[in-house]
């Protein structure tokens, strides 16, 4: 399997063309897409046709010149479907392009498909999609994790050298850490979320999937900065790759009180492991006390909901998607979105509208803020002290397809470790450390301060365990 | 009864761009239907709003305007609902907290009046114009998006005259500001009426579309509830539409009026400082006290203030070195009417020429009636017989020697005769100025003893 940076260079040294490797990994797409569905749509001949494009220009002309990418399908394409893995968006054609994109095609990046997900993001298994769920790609009769389930499974596989999932909650984090990839959830505003399509706003980012953590580095780069289209998007400027990677020894904070029974131990282990290395590099590790991390999920869950009910409103089947039949307004509204939206989405967007309901939004929505706020006051202090902070990525490993389906509130524990980065809004990488004995990789979560992407990246390159680094 | 009325206002911003987009604010409806429109303003999937700066400028110009306090912040709101004229399933609006002004007044008079209090002054965006035909309704995602202010008073205005008088007050005010041509007509400015009579539950009366209907539909309304009050009946609670053509307000269908809007902030906009801006702003309550100051006639002055026009007109005139007394008096009573006004040089030319007494007002009028716009000063200065003060002293004394007795009573203190000795003195000489000819009459007969 190649990085970018070996394609880049077998570029460089014309051993191949851009044409070339669209065919090798759309061969590979048609290979694996049968059993895996990491795909939702595939645009094979858009992609061999840019392909064709780009052999005028030259290797040196972009940082990703000719690099295949799969874009998780909540991000917009314009001219490319948008289903976000909903009914209610079947056959809807975007008529623009996010941010990120644009970067990624300034830099020569090659669009290859949209990938499989929840439905709008909510759900941590890939199961939820309208589209079928994704496979595992190292057991495929296990969950992909998600909701960036594709994205995760297609790097893995090698359908694509690297992808772009969102990460609400560990969108993007939890289903790297269940594939065996790397994923990098940005600070909150460090990547434009313009065309982005809305689960939870104040919570949402983009973020690149690879399957090591010079790649991840590369993508993080092209799609990060300023856009003014994005009111929360913030000036800072963005790291040089030779600034990143400079094997800094950092102070890390282990958060151990999080660490309960309830994680395998197989898992515990591994974090261990990874601390132990952490130290022999010459790494300086540092108990850290976490108070309000037990409330992160109750409050990850209130706030995400609120702002999904919300941001949901717009599918009304008036204007594009799917419409039900109806002569009657209020029974056209009823229609289109009992029919449009699946299960996982219907009970967010009920939990959503109850939370903000008049009599409860002070209870609920408020009362959340607020602890919101303090969890984020904890973190701001632990940064005083430590430059980073590791947990691990998920507390268990993929479960079996189908096995939490009727047990959301199980499922929704995968998540208790990554939704803390979403909360706070500070940077966080998921990165394999090794592999257990069932096979699946064990992955640590390494937190960073704001817009401090470098620090996690540098520490991130320097313990992972990957066949490819 | 004692009855209680607030309003809430709704103006449309002149902006060049819409409030969250840069599609054109098509602001005077010239184009044609869903051709100012872009992903943002249609609500499409994974867009987001960047404020129009010009919009938060417009309501501190304002807020200011309307003596209000302005947060050093403001905070944007999602108000939830659906209505298929809105395309995101909410408005992005403010909320009591964060809105851009509160606390302010404004006078229902020019010269002071009741004083009659703002809650708020906020911003939000416009919804979609929704266009019923017989079995579809059409929508026109043009107006979409578009800059509105929303103005709540508190319920001080006790009469449809009075709130019909803060109406035209805030849409002069507005008209100054140039934020707004507020033409309620165009839909530039809409109104919501509350209304309560005796301490009654409060009534909404919706669609309302010039200040005339607000004055119908506050009688109809208020004349109402008194007659079912004074049947013993109860007031519920409720919402209204006024039917200009049958000239009633009816209720709503419920649900429209019983929504919960869910409002929370709008987490795709931080909330923004604005603590350093503020305007010179000139309101036509500061134009009304400096004509006021200037020696114009409180009359005249609220004439100029209320037209626009002749507002403009006269400040260049005042430029141009006018005598604001002279020239305010012939601007209401005669310019006015005009189509075109006279070049703003001449009319202050004029108006020099009479205050030294060198036209007499009489010409200056007739002179004025004449040319209209071709006012030339210089042809009137041509044809004046300048009648020399010691002639009109000549025509004084030959007439209170011809009218011994008249002149008895004028002294004896019958001032109004001096009219008479006007009349008369025409009559000798018809160029003669009453005013000079007065002043010259005052004189002599003040030196004249009758015992
Ligand atoms: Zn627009």
């Amino acid at each position: 399997m190649k990085t970018i940076l070996q394609i880049l260079e077998l570029y460089r040294k014309k051993e191949t063309t851009p044409y070339e490797i669209v065919s090798e990994y759309i061969k590979v797409i048609e290979e694996k897409e049968e059993i895996y569905n990491a795909f939702i749509n595939i645009y094979k001949e858009e992609a061999l046709d840019r392909a064709i494009e780009l052999s005028k220009y030259s290797v040196d002309e972009f940082e990703l010149y000719g690099i295949p990418i799969a874009i998780k399908d909540n991000i917009a394409v314009e001219s490319m479907e948008l289903t976000c893995g909903s009914r209610i968006l079947l056959g809807f054609k975007s008529p623009y392009s996010a941010t990120a994109v644009k970067r990624l095609l300034n830099q020569g990046a090659i669009i290859i498909g949209k990938t499989n997900l929840d439905e709008f993001g909510m759900g941590c298994s890939t199961e939820f999609s309208y589209f079928g769920p994704t496979k595992n790609a190292i057991d495929h009769s296990f969950v992909a994790g998600g909701s960036s389930g594709g994205s995760a499974v297609a790097v893995k596989l090698g359908e694509v050298p690297a992808s772009l999932g969102s990460d609400t909650g560990g969108s993007i984090r939890q289903p790297s850490a269940f594939n065996g990839v790397v994923g990098l959830k940005p600070t909150y505003g460090r990547v434009s979320r313009y065309g982005l399509v809305a689960f939870a706003s104040s919570l949402d980012q983009i973020g690149p999937i690879a399957l090591n953590v010079k790649d991840l580095a590369l993508i993080y780069r092209v799609i990060s900065g300023y856009d003014p289209k994005d009111s929360t998007s913030v000036n800072i400027e963005v790291e040089k790759i030779e600034d990143i990677f400079i094997n800094k020894r950092y102070k890390v904070g282990i958060p151990r009180d999080i660490i309960t029974e309830d994680v395998e131990k197989e898992i515990k282990d591994g974090f261990e492991y990874a601390i132990s290395k952490l130290v022999d590099i010459g790494h300086i590790v540092e108990d850290i006390k976490l108070e309000y991390w037990k409330y992160a999920l109750s409050v990850y869950h209130i706030i995400s909901s609120s702002e999904a009910s919300s941001n949901l409103l717009r599918y009304d089947g008036i204007r594009y998607g799917y419409r039900g039949s109806s002569d009657n307004l209020w029974d056209l509204y009823i229609k289109t979105r009992s029919e449009g939206f699946g299960e996982e989405v219907k009970r967010r967007i009920l939990i959503g509208t109850f939370c903000l309901s008049y009599g409860y939004y002070d209870e609920y929505y408020i009362k959340a803020s607020k602890v919101r706020r303090l969890i984020k006051e904890e973190f701001m202090k632990a940064f005083k002290k430590v430059d980073v902070i590791i947990t691990p990525t998920v507390p268990v490993f993929p479960w079996k397809l189908g096995e939490k389906l009727d047990d959301p509130i199980k499922m929704y524990l995968a998540d208790v470790y990554t939704v803390l980065a979403n909360l706070v809004g500070i940077p966080s990488i998921s990165v394999p450390v090794k592999i257990s004995k069932n096979g699946f990789p064990i992955s640590i979560q390494i937190m960073g301060n704001y817009f401090r992407e470098k620090d996690i990246l540098d520490l991130a390159h320097q313990v992972e365990f990957n066949e490819t680094s | 009864m004692k009855t209680k009325i607030g309003l809430e206002i709704h103006l449309e911003l002149k902006t060049k761009s819409k409030m969250f987009c840069s599609c054109k604010n098509d602001y005077n409806q010239e184009d044609d239907a869903n051709t100012n429109i872009c992903p943002i303003c249609l609500g499409y999937p994974g867009t987001l709003p960047s404020v129009n700066r010009k919009a938060i400028e417009y309501a501190i110009m304002l807020s200011q305007a309307l003596n209000c306090n302005i947060n050093s912040s403001i905070q944007f709101y999602r108000k939830n609902y659906y209505y298929p004229d809105l395309p995101k399933g909410y408005q992005i609006s403010q909320y009591k907290l964060g809105s851009v002004g509160y606390n302010g007044y404004l006078y229902t008079e020019l010269y002071g009046g009741k004083k009659i209090a703002i809650d708020r002054v906020s911003l939000e965006e416009d919804t979609a114009r929704s266009i019923q035909m017989e079995n579809e309704v059409l929508l026109d995602f043009n107006r979409a998006g578009i800059p509105l202010i929303e103005i709540v008073t508190k319920p001080d205005m006790e009469s449809s005259k009075e709130a019909v008088k803060f109406l035209e007050n805030l849409r002069l005010t507005v008209q100054y500001l140039k934020i707004s041509d507020a033409n309620m007509e165009k839909g530039h400015m809409r109104v919501d009426i509350n209304v309560s009579v005796e301490n009654n539950e409060r009534v909404e009366i919706k669609n309302v579309n010039s200040i005339r209907e607000v004055e119908n539909a506050l009688e109809y309304e208020i004349n109402y509830q008194i007659e079912e009050i004074k049947k013993g009946r109860r007031i519920k609670r409720t919402t209204k539409m006024w039917d200009d053509y049958l000239k009633i307000t009816r209720e709503m269908r419920r649900k429209e009026s019983e929504e919960d809007y869910r409002y929370f902030p709008e987490p795709d906009i931080p909330s923004i400082d604005i603590s350093e801006y503020r305007f010179l702003v000139k309101t036509p309550f500061d134009v009304y006290n400096e004509l006021i100051s200037l020696n114009v006639n409180r009359e005249y002055a609220e004439i100029i203030v209320r037209d626009m026009r002749l507002c403009n007109y006269f400040y260049e005139f005042l430029e141009n070195s006018g005598d604001a007394v002279v020239g305010s008096n012939l601007l209401v009573n005669i310019l006015k009417s005009f189509d075109t006004l006279p070049s703003v040089r001449e009319f202050a030319k004029l108006s020099f020429f009479m205050k030294e007494n060198k036209i007499p007002p009489h010409i200056a009028r007739q002179k004025l009636l004449e040319m209209k716009e071709n006012l030339n000063v210089d042809e009137i200065l041509k044809n004046i017989e300048v009648i020399s003060e010691s002639e009109i002293e000549n025509i004084v004394k030959s007439l209170i020697e011809r009218y011994p007795e008249k002149f008895f009573e004028y002294k004896s203190g019958k001032q109004g005769l001096i009219g008479f000795f006007i009349g008369e003195a025409k009559k000798i000489n018809s160029k003669i100025d009453p005013k000079a000819f007065r002043e010259v009459f005052e004189k002599i007969s003040q030196n004249i003893n009758l015992l």
